[in-house]
């Protein structure tokens, strides 16, 4: 019980930033989409804390092999790294 | 692939206790092996086409915020929610696999395969729509990506109903039972989940 619980609270979490993310996405609905860097990097946060929740609550990466754990870091690291600095790039242009 | 079931508190089972099901049997994630290349050249694979989408985006920002506009990011969400529903309803079916209940395993299992099909369809209304309004895979880039990436993604949600249904047959047969083939097809899920999550922020969300 105490397990389905766990995962169920990481549920809420994830569809409550989920909702989050597309109300700063969106304005609510509104579609206005002209260029924010702010909230394309709350947009891009969000994702990264998503990914890493899924991976270490629903996946067990903590237990897997240590290359695994590095692999899966440095996946999280080299491509939100990568993503950030392409669109800040962009948007400072 | 032989996998181990290991006892989290029992001998040998030091470190791959986690917390869920503690005292219950269970596979070490150490124990999925090969899933775990795959998982991870995936993940690599996807980044790479991630950071050329944004790259592309860069170049011809405002054909992809005008066309960006065009989808619809409620469809989006409403997409991200049911995988990650999903997401939470196949990591149920390992916690009660963990348990031995399979009966219940199952039933998780299969509202997983319901949610994978929900997502399917609506991806599926979502290019006919598109389509029908004339926003095709040569339109222009932004589209290109969009079909490719769905595309892509969407393969791997039919892939993973082939996983799903061995998740089901495994849960079901007890000649079959192995904890480690049903944390591996978890495992895929997770994947799948994990991907859509990226790929929603990035052609639907980011501004």
């Amino acid at each position: 019980m105490a397990a389905r619980t766990h995962l169920t609270v990481i549920l809420v979490l994830l569809v409550s930033v989920t909702v989050l993310s597309w109300y700063l996405g969106t304005g609510g609905g509104a579609h206005p989409m002209a260029p924010n860097l702010t909230i394309s990097a709350a947009v891009l946060f969000i994702a990264l804390l998503k990914v890493r929740l899924i991976m270490s609550e629903f996946m067990d990466v903590g237990t897997a092999p240590a290359w695994v754990r590095r692999a899966s870091n440095a996946w999280l690291v080299l491509f939100f790294a990568a993503l950030f600095m392409v669109h800040i790039a962009v948007s400072g242009g | 692939m032989t996998l181990a079931v290991t006892t989290a508190n029992g001998p040998g089972g030091s470190g791959t206790e986690t917390g869920h099901g503690a005292g219950r049997p269970r596979v070490a994630a150490a124990d999925h092996g090969a899933m775990w290349v795959y998982i991870v050249g995936d993940l690599f694979i996807f980044g790479g086409w991630f950071v050329f989408y944004l790259v592309y985006r860069a170049g011809e920002h405002t054909v992809f915020a005008e066309s960006q506009a065009h989808l619809s990011q409620t469809m989006g969400l409403i997409n991200t929610i049911i995988l990650l529903v999903s997401s939470w309803l196949v990591a149920l079916c390992v916690n009660a696999a963990r348990a031995r209940s399979y009966d219940e395993a199952a039933r998780y299992a299969w509202l997983t395969i319901l949610c994978g099909a929900v997502f399917a369809a609506t991806k599926l209304y979502e290019w006919t729509s598109n389509i029908a309004e004339g926003r095709s895979f040569t339109s222009n880039d932004f589209f290109m990506f969009y079909y490719f990436l769905t595309a892509i993604h969407l393969f791997h949600v039919l892939c993973g109903f082939i996983v799903l249904g061995v998740l089901v047959r495994t849960l079901r047969t007890p000649a079959l039972r192995s904890q480690g083939v049903i944390e591996n097809c978890a495992a895929y899920w997770h994947m799948v989940d994990l991907l859509w999550v990226v790929i929603f922020a990035l052609v639907y969300l980011l501004r």
